[in-house]
This record gives C-alpha cells, structure tokens and sequence, in this order.
C-alpha cells in the first residue's frame, strides 16, 4: 500500500512560505514555528505558542497542527508555558538565488565601473579586433571624437557627430575634396552622372525588398551632409575582416533604378571599356587587314600579346614599348629615310629628310623698292617658300605680329606687284620681326626664344623644355647661317633699334657674287643620324630617334598655344607632324586631345604615352586582366574584344574630346560576363567590378628632412666613439635591456598659415616636418579644427620618451612663423593615490558629475 | 487535433512569422543605407527587457496582471525569437573584443540555460505525476523527519524486542544514513532504479537470515525506505525544476547589464545611421 504524506487541512498542516527569504530552523523536523523567522533572519518563537486571552484567562493559541492546545495552558503573566529553544532559521531557496543574484549584479557592475575608471580608460574594455591595418592606431581618440570628451555615457544621448569621426578616417585616407559626398565626387559632378544615367531611359526590375525599401524606407536624413565611413566600413569585426566588403543591394541604396543581380538587370554594356579614345592612334582593324595579313610582313605581330603585356599588378594590359611594337616598321619614318624630296615638295618647305625651322623666305625686293618698302639688306638670291611653322609660332608672340603673319598669308612673296599697302606694310614688319628673331638668337642665345615662347603661351618653360626647343642647336651653325643671310644684320638692327631711318645706314658693298653659301658635302646626307644641318636659307632640323626632344617640345608648345594668339600657327605645326611625308610624323599616333586639367583655355596636349595605370587614380570600374586568362578558351583576347568593322575609328580623332570615341572593337558583351559572375559561381558582387570612392588619391610620401637626418649621423662620424647604446649591448652581449620609461601620448596643437597651396597640404607638410624633427614614427592627427586663424590639427604623438622634446620642436616651428603649442603631456608616473582620485574623476566626468577637461 | 496542440501549432506559426517577418524588415532596412545592426539590436533590447519582466510578473502576484501561465508561454516564444534575432545581430559569428566576447557568451548562456529550463519544465512534471501523490517541496524534510523518527522507534523496538542486533546493524549502517538526508539524486534525475533494487536486495538479504518473528518489522522498515525513495524522487525533480534559475537568472542578468553598456557604447562610439 503507497503511504501518502500530504494532508490538505489547513489545521494539521502547518503554513508553508516559500517566497520568504527565511526558513525556521525546525522546519526540517517538521515541526516549524507558526511566525517563522523575521525578515532579517532571526527566531521570533522563543515558546510553542502566542497564549490569547480569554476573558479574564489565557487560552492556549498552540495550533492544530501542533498538537494542539497544551494540557498545562498558559502561565498565568500571559506566556506560554512551553519554552522552545530558538531555532537557527535557514536561507530559503529564492534567498539564496537573490544572493547569487545580487553578486552577480554587483561583480559585473564592477568590472565595468573599474574598465571605465582605469587609466586606460576604454582600453580595458576594447572593442573589437582592428584591421591589421589599423593596428597602430591603439589610443581609442584616434579615430573617435567622442573619447577625448571623457563622458561618452553622455554623448551616446547627445547623437553622434559622423561627420567628425569621419574626418579622422580621411585624415589619413584621402578621399579627395568630398570625402563624404557620394562616391567622393563633387555634386555638380554627381549630378551630372545621373543626368547621364537618367538619359538612358534604361529600365530594370528591383527584387522586392528593394522595391519595399525604396518606397518605405527613404535614405536618411543624414547622407544629405554626407555618407559617414561607417555607413559602409565596419571595424573591429577582426583583424582580416573585408571592411571594404558591402552587399550588393546596399550598393544600390541610392540609385534610383535598382535591379536585383548582374545576371539580373544590370545595365548593358554600351561602350564598355571603350569609353575613351586611346591615346595612341593605332587602326586595329585597318592593321590587321592591310598590314599584318601579309605574312612576310618583317616584324609584324601574331599575336596579341607580341604588342601588349600586362602591368605589374596583372590587372592592366600596357602597350609594349616602340621598339618592341611599331618601330620594325615605323622607326624609319621618323627620320624620313625613305622620304623622297617629290614627295614633300611644297609641305611647309620641308625637304625629303629634314624639317625646316628658320628660313629666310625669298621676296619681291623691286616690288618693295618701289613701294618704298624699307626692309634693309635682304639675300636677293633666296628662294620662294614660305615662313615655317616654327619661326611663326616664335614671331606670332604678339598680337600684332600674329595679324601681319594672317595678312600675308596669301601674297605670294615673290610677286607682290598687286600687294595692297596694307599688306606690304605687314611684310615689312615681319621682314624686320624675322631679322629681330635671328639677330636675338645670336646675340642673346636660347633665352630669346625662351622669352618668345612664354609671351605666347602665358608662362615660363621649364628647363628641360627649354633646352629640348632649340636641341642644343650649335652657335657656329647659327652664326655660319646668320653671316650667309644678313651679312649687316647687327648694324642695321642696332640702327633700327636706335630710331634711325634704315635708308641712312652706310651700307657695307655687298658683292655682286656672294660666295656659295652651300657646303662642299650635302649637309642632309652628313646629317644622316639626325640634328641640324644648313641648307640654301633654310636651318633644318633632322629627327634621330623616337621620342625626339626637340620635336617633342614644339609639339607640346604648339599644343598648349591653342587659345592663344599664336593657335593657328600652332596647328600648322600639328598638322606639319601628321603629314606622313615630313619626318618625324609624331602627331599620326599621338592622339591630341583638350588638356582636362585646364578645360576651359581650350589647350590641347599630346598623348605621348599609352595608357599608363595610375596607381593614385580611382575608377568606376576595374577589370582584372590576369586573373581571366585561363579562362578564356581558345577566343583568347578575342572573347571579349571582338572586331567592330563598321566602326569610323579614325573618324574619332577629328575633335580633340577624348571621349567622343568608336573604336575598332566591339563593346564587350554584359553575357560573356554574367556566365560566370553569378553568386553561386565566381560572385557578382559590385565591388568586384566597381569602386565607390571615385577620384585620383595619390599617396603622399612621408617628407624626412635630409639635415635631420645628417644632424642625427653627425656625432657618429665626428665624435669620439660613444658607448654603445643600451639595445645595441643586448643586441651583441646579451645585456639586459633597461626597462623603458612608461611613454604617454602628448598632445600637440600645430597649425599652419601658409598663403600658397591648399591648407591640408600645409598641414600635412607642416605635420611631416614635426615628425622628422621628433625623429617620431607614430603621429597623428587627432583632430583638424578651425578658428579663426584657420585650420588646426591636434596631433598625438604616442612614444616619446622624453616629452621635452616636443616643447623644443614646437619652439623650432615657431621660429619659423608656424603655430605649435604642447597642449597637454603625459605627467610622471602618477601614485597610487592619484591614479585612484584620477579614476574617480574619470568616473565622475563620465556620468557628467564633472565638467570633462577641455584641452587650453 | 486537441486544444494543446493547435495551441502549439499556432504558436510556432506565429514564432515563425515573426522571425521571418524581423529578418525581412532587418534585410529591407539594411539596404536602405542604415546600420541594421542598430534595428535588431534594439528589439533584440526590447525583447530582452520583456523577457525579464516574467520575473517582476511572478513578483507582483497581486496584480491583475494576466495569468503567469500565459507570461511563462510568451516568454519561451519570445525568447525563442530572441535566439534568432541574436545570431542575426552577431552576423552570427563571435565577436573578437573581450567586451562583446562576454556579451555574446552571457547571452548564449542565458538563451542555453532558458533552452534548459524549457526542457526540464517539459519534462519533470510528467515524471512527478507517476507517483499519485505530487509532495509539497518545502514540506519534504518535515516529511523525512517523520519517516527517520519512525524507522528510527521500529529499530529500537526490534533492539528490545530480541537480542539480535542484525536488524539494529542493518539499521545503523544502512537505512539511517539513508533516511538522514536526500539520497540518489542524480539517479532519480536520470531516471536510474539501480539504487531501490541494491536495497531491495539487501532487505530481502536481512530477512533471510532474521528470524520469523522480525519480518513483519522488517517490512514496515521496507515500506519506510520506499516512501523515502519516493520523497528523494519528488525532491531531486523539484529540486532541479528550481535550481536551472541559479543558472539562468543570473546570466541573464550580467546579459543585460552588458546589453546595457553595449547600446551606449553602440550610440557614443558608432557613428553609421541607426
């Protein structure tokens, strides 16, 4: 038979409390006191029962359960007549659990309060791992605005300033002049993308939660002033956690068509990668049919590859140099030596293998004579041409000049009979402008020219371009030139110059049969290897090699006179360069295009490299090259880049704007892509294909002054050998290394008030030149401010041993007019008792019981 | 279909519609150029807060404050919810710094011991209800006193009663020390007998060799353990159904308090746009 324990009636049973924090001791034997213990855990049953009274008695109040009321009864004073020791209550279970809670509560507490209140403040509770690239970065202030408050409690209810936290981000990597602004571009310029992209009319279906998002959930209020790095870098998730990682639907938040995949929707390729003209001008297709076709073409290439070769980064396909490429047929072109003298015959007095640069034009002197035109002594036996464009572009420097070169244009200066007086007064200036020209030469040397040239274009050549210009032309060349053409050509400048009439200049005879002026060698043929040679009144220059110097410059002069008075005879030079008869023939493959850094002068520049990958520069897209070799199948190159035969190539050179380009080749096609750029294949995420910051980001290398560093050799090689340092010992003898001061971060202001250049880059230049007289690794800049003098940085230099050493190159800067203060600096080691008042100040400032200490 | 059981069903609909609808909402706010770290984390928060609030429910008895049955199921469902909006918060993944590290792992515990508790109230109950009589936990030990007093009056009376000392032995070495304290917990938690038939078998190995006239003592004594077996039973299952809270209130608490810091370290230091 089962024993059953319980009884239900409330008389037998005594009354149980489990939510009582205290047991009676007795309850284990049953027999628990009616009261039980008090709250604070103390026996409140010193007898068996609470006698109640009874009329004039006392009734005994011992419960059923009990027993019942006693024989004895109570005593007569009212008490119970059966004394019960007291009992030793017991913790109930939920007591016990409270302890354990409260513990818990108190430890954790605790440790956050302690983490908080320590001198390392966060430190003692970092966040996450960093990126292995921002491993240095160990002081939370460098990257947070909000640390250095010391109450981040209340600044996490005060809202974060992103913009600020930001700032800190593109201190050290530059995103440009927008760092926030979408894809770093100035507005205007995003605007006028989404113009573009507006204009497609291209349309593509969202998934639907992209369609949910868009209509329920429009972008916050906050990109408006700019999208913070945050909203797309995560850190602390790792040391090789992607923070450049971002989903593909997340990408597409602010477009305004959104589509669900690249296999899904992504726009088409319309002229993808063909979206600006090439640099060098070179007809795939006109090459492979006309030239290559032919097998026992010398030279000519087989495969792709024989002209092309990936860069170091495997990403870009380069061209192969000249030498490798175009010069088995080209390179003879260029020192004209198969040009003919029929075939340059009336091209800008170009001969067969020399390009003309000053020429004495022959003219009609009986013409002049009778019109009264004086123009001084001028060689009757010179020829009928024209003034080359060299001498032009030289002449042209004033507007005056440029207008008599336009009037005489078309007079035929061998016949001026017909000339109008207008016109014979433009040649006469331009006859003395060209003896000024050469009589400068000689006198005053390059810088003449020099001079000439920076009138017309608005600024100085730089040294290297000036020499290039004249080819280190010989002055015997010159001279022989000058005696050959205007024997009296520096008295009648002189006379000229000094206001006389030219008539009134005693004239040296000159003889009625001047001496050949022609070499005994035909100076062509000895120029065979380039360089300068004379020929009848025409100084001619023979280009020797690619990349000519001297061609190279004019060519860039010509380029940059557009917009200038001089533009036109700018472009007879241009176009002197194109004709495949002249030698030299640069400007048929280097394309000429608007100069973008200086768009609205209208200059042009020549292309004279290929596409060169700049590593500061960021694209929309990129394209990795290497990595899809060996997966193009035996189409090789050709699986994308097919063939356009329709295509007007050349047609695309006419204007100088680089993007209005067909090109030979076929845009490549979206699907050749998407075939296996699926996320279950090789990934179709954006960002393999696409970048966000858009822009050109150069690295800007670390300025170490040389004089730093001799000054720091100096005692090396001057002084008496100094004892060896304390790492060097440990490094030979194995001594102990001492152990390092405790090195605190010392705060600096630094602001520099430069007039020239932008004031980020005088700040970094200003930061730079801090660093090197610190010989500090570690500085950074914790914040850029402004006052009312400009912009600031407060730096943190993290390792110095000796914070003297910051005061003193703070007093070197002030020397040199710039602004550095040493705002606050590690004290000594503090005591023990300061490091705990310290804690509790840190505290207290946290929760905002203590106004937080403002940097002076 | 009974009652409990379209119960459940629609239950765990609902617990699924909810997630699916969260990590919906989570996805379409993430692609909006929000931090949906920030979303989920906050009704993660929130849930969290109500979870905690059973406690306060079960506190405040004496207000009309619906059924704590009906707050005990809403706390499973939510804190069911509350697992997967986790794991989704944590990109579920661990995370590296010491601060999260512990954040994670007292939630993990926290959701790991609740995950416990829902077993063991699903559970024991049943097992309780094999034996007719479901015992007053706090009155267990009065009970166990009662039997120890009353196998402890037949010991002596068999002492008296005869002068063999083999039941007064078997009594002193084996059935006192076993009726002075809860015996055989972890067996009646695992659900072991293993215990009942070793002394099953050892009373039938005292009866064999005590005379004729001691087995009806010696049955009482029997019948004794037996109820004290059935008294360990009740205790070791309550007593389980009560201790997995030393496990699951406290680390649900350091989860919050971490939880805490963690918003405002997530408001003064992040700075994406919640």
């Amino acid at each position: 038979m089962t024993r059953r324990f319980q009884s239900f009636d409330f008389r037998k049973t005594p009354y149980n409390r489990p939510s009582d924090f205290w047991l009676c001791g007795y309850a284990a034997e049953g027999r628990p006191c009616p009261r039980g213990p008090s709250a604070k855990g103390r026996c409140q049953q010193a007898s068996e029962c609470q006698p109640r009274r009874s009329g004039d008695s006392w009734a005994c109040g011992r419960p059923e359960a009990q027993g019942g009321p006693c024989a004895e009864g109570p005593l007569p004073d009212g008490s119970c007549c059966r004394v019960r020791r007291a009992c030793t209550p017991q913790p109930s279970l939920r007591s016990l659990r409270g302890r354990l809670n409260f513990w818990v509560t108190a430890i954790v507490v605790s440790i956050l309060l302690l983490s908080f209140a320590s001198t390392h403040n966060m430190l003692s509770i970092p966040a996450g791992q960093r990126i292995k690239g921002h491993g240095e970065l160990t002081d939370c202030g460098q990257c947070h605005v909000v640390f250095d408050t010391g109450n981040w409690i209340l600044a996490a209810f005060r809202g974060d300033d992103a913009a600020a936290d930001s700032a800190k981000c593109t201190a050290c990597h530059d995103r440009g002049g927008d760092p926030l602004q979408p894809h770093s571009l100035p507005r205007s310029e995003l605007q006028g993308l989404t113009s573009e992209a507006r204009a497609r009319d291209w349309q593509a279906k969202p998934s639907a939660l992209q369609s949910i998002s868009a209509k329920l959930l429009p972008l916050p209020e906050a990109t408006e002033k700019g999208i913070a790095c945050p909203a797309c870098h995560t850190e602390h998730m790792g040391a090789e956690f992607d923070v450049t990682a971002v989903s593909n639907a997340r990408c597409q938040s602010c477009h305004e068509t959104k589509f669900r995949s690249f296999a899904e929707g992504h726009p088409p390729f319309e002229r993808y990668p063909y979206l600006r003209r090439t640099r060098l001008v070179f007809d795939h297709k006109a090459h492979f049919e006309r030239n290559f076709a032919e097998a026992e073409v010398e030279g000519a290439p087989r495969v792709c590859k024989d002209c092309h070769t990936p860069d170091a980064t495997e990403r870009h396909m380069l061209v192969k140099p000249f030498e490798e490429t175009c010069a088995p047929c080209h390179a003879k072109d260029i020192k004209g030596q198969d040009a003919k003298d029929q075939d340059v015959k009336g091209r800008d007095g170009a001969v067969a293998k020399g390009i003309p640069v000053l020429t004495i034009p022959g003219l009609d002197l009986e013409s002049l004579r009778r019109a009264g035109i004086e123009i001084g002594q001028w060689p009757d036996g010179a020829p009928r041409g024209s003034i080359p464009p060299f001498m032009r572009l030289l002449i042209a420097a004033d507007d005056q000049s440029a207008a008599d070169l336009a009037r005489i244009e078309r007079l035929d200066l061998m016949d001026l009979r017909d000339a109008g007086t207008k016109e014979l007064e433009a040649l006469r200036r331009i006859a003395w402008a060209i003896k000024d020209l050469v009589y400068d030469f000689v006198a005053l040397g390059p810088d003449s020219l020099n001079a000439k040239v920076a009138h017309t274009l608005g600024h100085h050549l730089d040294e290297a371009t000036q020499g290039d210009m004249v080819a280190k032309v010989p002055l015997d060349a010159v001279l022989a030139a000058r005696e050959a053409w205007f024997p009296q050509l520096e008295a009648e400048v002189l006379h000229r110059r000094l206001g006389r009439a030219a008539k009134d200049l005693v004239t040296l005879p000159v003889p009625e049969d001047p001496k050949p002026i022609e070499a005994e060698v035909d100076s062509e043929a000895w120029a065979a290897y380039g360089g300068w040679f004379r020929k009848g009144y025409t100084l001619y220059y023979r280009p020797n090699e690619h990349r000519d110097p001297f061609v190279r410059s004019w060519l860039d002069i010509a380029a940059r006179s557009q917009g200038t008075s001089a533009q036109h005879h700018g472009q007879t030079l241009l176009t002197l360069f194109r004709n495949e008869k002249v030698p030299g023939q640069c400007t048929r493959c280097h394309s000429l295009e608007w100069d973008s850094a200086d768009a609205q002068s209208g200059r042009l520049l020549v292309n004279w490299r290929p596409f060169t990958p700049d590593p500061g520069h960021s694209g929309f897209t990129q394209f990795d090259h290497a990595s899809h070799f060996r997966i193009v199948g035996e189409k090789g190159c050709g699986t994308c880049h097919r063939i356009d035969a329709g295509a007007d190539y050349a047609g695309s050179f006419k204007g100088f704007d680089p993007m209005n380009f067909q090109s030979n080749f076929a845009p490549a096609k979206i699907e050749v892509c998407s075939d296996c750029h699926v996320q279950e294949s090789v990934g179709g995420n954006c960002t393999q294909c696409h970048r966000y910051h858009v822009g050109s980001f150069p690295a800007v290398p670390v300025a170490t002054e040389i004089s730093g560093q001799a000054a720091a050799a100096a005692p090396e090689a001057t002084a008496p050998a100094a004892p060896a340092s304390a790492p060097a010992r440990a490094a030979t003898d194995g001594t102990p290394l001492p152990r390092r001061k405790p090195r605190l971060p010392v705060r600096i202001r630094l602001s520099s008030h430069r007039t020239h250049g932008s004031a980020n880059e005088a700040m970094h230049h200003l930061k730079d030149s801090f660093a090197g007289l610190l010989g500090e690794k570690h500085l950074f800049i914790d914040r850029q401010e402004h006052d009312e003098r400009g912009p600031f940085y407060r730096l943190i230099a993290s390792s110095f041993a000796d914070p003297a050493a910051a005061e003193a190159a703070c007093a070197e800067l002030r020397a040199q007019h710039h602004d550095c203060f040493v705002l606050s600096r590690g004290p000594a080691q503090p005591s023990p008792a300061q490091q705990a008042r310290q804690s509790v100040n840190r505290l207290m400032r946290l929760f905002g019981l203590r106004p937080s200490q403002a940097a002076p | 279909m009974t009652a409990f059981w379209r119960r459940r069903v629609v239950s765990l609909a609902l617990l699924l519609l909810a997630g699916a609808l969260l990590y919906l909402v989570e996805r379409i706010y993430e692609i909006s150029l929000r931090d949906g770290t920030y979303l989920t984390g906050w009704v993660l928060f929130v849930m969290t807060v109500l979870l905690a609030l059973l406690n306060v429910r079960k506190k405040l008895s004496m207000l009309p404050l619906l059924p704590a049955a009906l707050w005990f199921q809403a706390h499973v469902y939510v804190g069911i919810l509350a697992l997967g909006l986790f794991f989704l918060h944590s990109n579920f993944r661990l995370p590296n710094g010491p601060f999260e590290k512990a954040l994670w792992w007292a939630s993990v515990l926290a959701f790991a011991t609740g995950i416990l508790g829902l077993l063991l109230t699903r559970l024991l109950p049943g097992r309780l209800k094999r034996h007719p009589e479901r015992v007053v936990f706090e009155r267990i030990p009065a009970f166990r006193s009662e039997l120890q007093t009353e196998a402890e009056c037949l010991a002596l009376r068999a002492v008296g009663d005869s002068d063999d000392s083999r039941i007064s032995d078997f009594y002193l070495k084996v059935l006192a020390p076993f009726l002075r304290k809860p015996r055989n917990l972890l067996a009646h938690l695992m659900g072991s007998r293993r215990h009942a038939w070793r002394l099953d078998a050892q009373f039938r190995a005292v009866r064999h060799s005590a005379k004729q006239d001691a087995h009806e003592l010696l049955e009482k004594l029997q019948e004794i353990a037996e109820a004290k077996d059935i008294l360990d039973h009740q205790y070791a299952l309550q007593l389980t159904l009560k201790a997995w809270l030393f496990l699951h209130i406290p680390v649900s608490i350091a989860a919050l308090l971490l939880a805490i810091t963690h918003v405002l370290l997530a408001y003064a230091f992040g700075t994406a746009t919640p």
